[in-house]
C-alpha cells in the first residue's frame, strides 16, 4: 500500500529532475568563482537547458524555464525578461535542430551550441549596453563563452546519465 | 529549391509554434512576453516595479535558503585558509599590537581635538547611527557584484546609504524592499563612487572592474599617483560621509597600471552595517 502510493511520487520527482537542477541552479550563488578564478565562469543554465530542450523537451516546459529566467533576472539585478528572453532563445533554437536532424550525434551538438551561445550573448550584450546603457567587459563574456562550450562536453555525458536515470521506470 | 525552403519555414513555424501536450503557451508567445516585460522596464512602468518589488522579497528569501548549504561549504574552506594563515600572522602581529596600542592613543586624542575644533566653528557633527544586517545573498560575478541585506524599508533604510564592513566602506544601497534591500559593491562594473587620496588629498572617481579591486577611472588633476597610499571615501556629490576608509593604492607588475585593493575583503561578508546617518555638511 505504502509502495504505491510513494512510486507515482518518486516517479514524479524523477522524470522532472531537470526542473529541480534548474531552479536550483537559477536560485543559487554558486559560479565556481570561489574555488578557482575571477575570471573563471560558465553558464550552466545554458547548457542545462540545451541539453534537455534537444534531447526531452516534455521533462523541461517552456513555461518554467520562463520562470526561472525571470528569477535570475531579479536576483543579477539585470533587466527583467532579459535572461527569459535568452532561455527562450535557446529552446527555439533546440527545437528547430530537433525537427531538421534524423540522426543526431554528439559533435553537430556541440556546433551548434557554440553557435547558440554566441548569438545569445550577443543579443544579450546588445540590450544591456545599447538600450540600457549598463556597463560591461567583454571579455568577461568571451570567457565565460569559451568555458560554458568548453565544458558542455562533460555536462553532456552527465545529463546523459541522467537521461537514462529519469527514462528508467520503478514499477 | 522550393521544397528545401518549404521545409525550412516548416520546421520553423513548428520550433516557435508547437506546443507539446502539457505546454500552454508556444515559445513564441512567451518571447513576445518577455520583450514585452524588458520593454516595459525600459520606460519603468509603474506595474513592473510593483511587481518586481513584491517578488524579490520572496525569492531573496527562497534564494537565500538554498544557498545556505553551500554559504556553509564556503565558509569552512575560509575558515581552513584563514586558519593557515593567521598561524602565519600571529607573531608578527603580537609585535605590531604595541605599536598600534600607541597609535590608537594619538587617534583618540586627534578626534577630540577634531571634535573641538568643529564646535569652535560650528560645523554640525554627524552622529553615526549603523544598523547591522545579515547578507542574505551574495551574488559575485564578473557580471555583477551586489548583496542581499535583511533590511529594508522597515527598518528605516534608505537609497544611497553607505555600507561598511569593519569600518571599511564596501559599497551602497541601490534597491529597497519592505524587509530587505540590495547594495551594489565597489567592485561591481557599474559602481562609481567619489574618494580622496590621502595624505596628498587628490580627489578621484573610484570605478569597480568586476573583479576584487577597483581603478581610478578620473582624478581631477594629473597627478602622479604613487603606492601605498589610502583612499577614503569623500563628501564630494554628498553621496557618502567622508573619511570612511576604502582601500590602498597598488601597481599592477603586469602592465603598471594602479589598482586599488579594497581593505575589505567582498568574498567574505556574513554581516555588515549600514550607516544611517545622513551627510550633514
Amino acid at each position: 500500500m505504502i509502495k504505491n502510493n510513494i512510486l507515482p511520487i518518486f516517479n514524479f520527482i524523477k522524470f522532472y529532475i531537470p526542473i529541480f537542477i534548474l531552479f536550483f541552479s537559477v536560485l543559487n550563488e554558486f559560479d565556481l568563482n570561489y574555488f578557482i578564478s575571477t575570471k573563471f565562469s560558465f553558464n550552466f543554465v545554458f547548457i542545462l537547458i540545451f541539453y534537455w530542450y534537444l534531447k526531452k523537451p516534455n521533462q523541461l516546459p517552456s513555461g518554467l524555464i520562463f520562470i526561472a529566467g525571470l528569477l535570475n533576472d531579479v536576483l543579477n539585478n539585470s533587466p527583467i525578461g532579459l535572461s527569459s528572453l535568452n532561455y527562450l532563445l535557446i529552446c527555439v533554437t533546440t527545437s528547430y535542430i530537433r525537427h531538421i536532424t534524423l540522426r543526431p550525434n554528439f559533435q553537430k551538438d556541440w556546433i551548434i551550441f557554440l553557435i547558440t551561445i554566441l548569438l545569445i550573448n550577443s543579443i544579450d550584450y546588445f540590450i544591456l549596453f545599447f538600450i540600457f546603457s549598463i556597463n560591461l567587459n567583454i571579455f568577461n563574456y568571451i570567457f565565460n563563452l569559451l568555458f560554458t562550450f568548453i565544458f558542455f562536453p562533460i555536462f553532456y555525458g552527465l545529463f546523459d546519465n541522467l537521461l537514462k536515470f529519469t527514462g528508467r521506470r520503478n514499477d | 529549391m522550393a521544397s528545401g525552403r518549404d521545409d525550412f519555414v516548416i520546421a520553423l513555424r513548428s520550433a516557435f509554434l508547437k506546443k507539446s501536450n502539457k505546454q500552454k503557451f508556444s515559445l513564441l508567445t512567451l518571447i513576445f512576453i518577455s520583450l514585452i516585460i524588458i520593454a516595459l522596464n525600459k520606460f519603468n512602468f509603474k506595474i513592473i516595479n510593483i511587481l518586481e518589488s513584491g517578488l524579490k522579497d520572496v525569492i531573496y528569501l527562497s534564494s537565500s535558503l538554498i544557498s545556505y548549504p553551500e554559504k556553509k561549504i564556503r565558509v569552512f574552506f575560509t575558515k581552513i585558509n584563514n586558519y593557515y594563515n593567521d598561524y602565519q600572522n600571529f607573531k608578527f602581529d603580537q609585535n605590531l599590537s604595541k605599536r598600534f596600542d600607541t597609535i590608537n592613543l594619538i587617534n583618540q586624542h586627534l578626534i577630540s581635538e577634531n571634535k573641538r575644533l568643529k564646535n569652535i566653528i560650528d560645523e554640525t557633527n554627524s552622529n553615526d547611527n549603523y544598523l547591522l544586517s545579515k547578507v542574505l545573498i551574495d551574488k559575485q560575478n564578473q557580471f555583477s557584484s551586489s548583496i542581499i541585506l535583511n533590511r529594508g524599508s522597515r527598518d528605516n533604510v534608505e537609497l544611497g546609504m553607505a555600507v561598511i564592513d569593519n569600518g571599511y566602506l564596501i559599497g551602497r544601497i541601490v534597491e529597497i524592499n519592505y524587509s530587505s534591500s540590495k547594495a551594489i559593491l565597489l567592485n561591481d562594473i557599474n559602481s562609481k563612487i567619489p574618494a580622496i587620496i590621502e595624505p596628498i588629498g587628490i580627489h578621484v572617481i573610484i570605478s569597480g572592474t568586476g573583479y576584487d579591486y577597483g581603478v581610478i577611472q578620473y582624478s581631477k588633476d594629473n597627478y602622479e599617483i604613487k603606492e601605498d597610499l589610502n583612499i577614503f571615501s569623500s563628501d564630494g556629490g554628498n553621496i557618502f560621509k567622508a573619511g570612511i576608509p576604502i582601500g590602498k593604492l597598488k601597481k599592477d607588475i603586469n602592465n603598471d597600471e594602479t589598482k586599488v585593493e579594497f581593505f575589505s575583503d567582498f568574498s567574505q561578508l556574513e554581516f555588515v552595517n549600514i550607516l544611517l546617518s545622513k551627510n550633514e555638511f
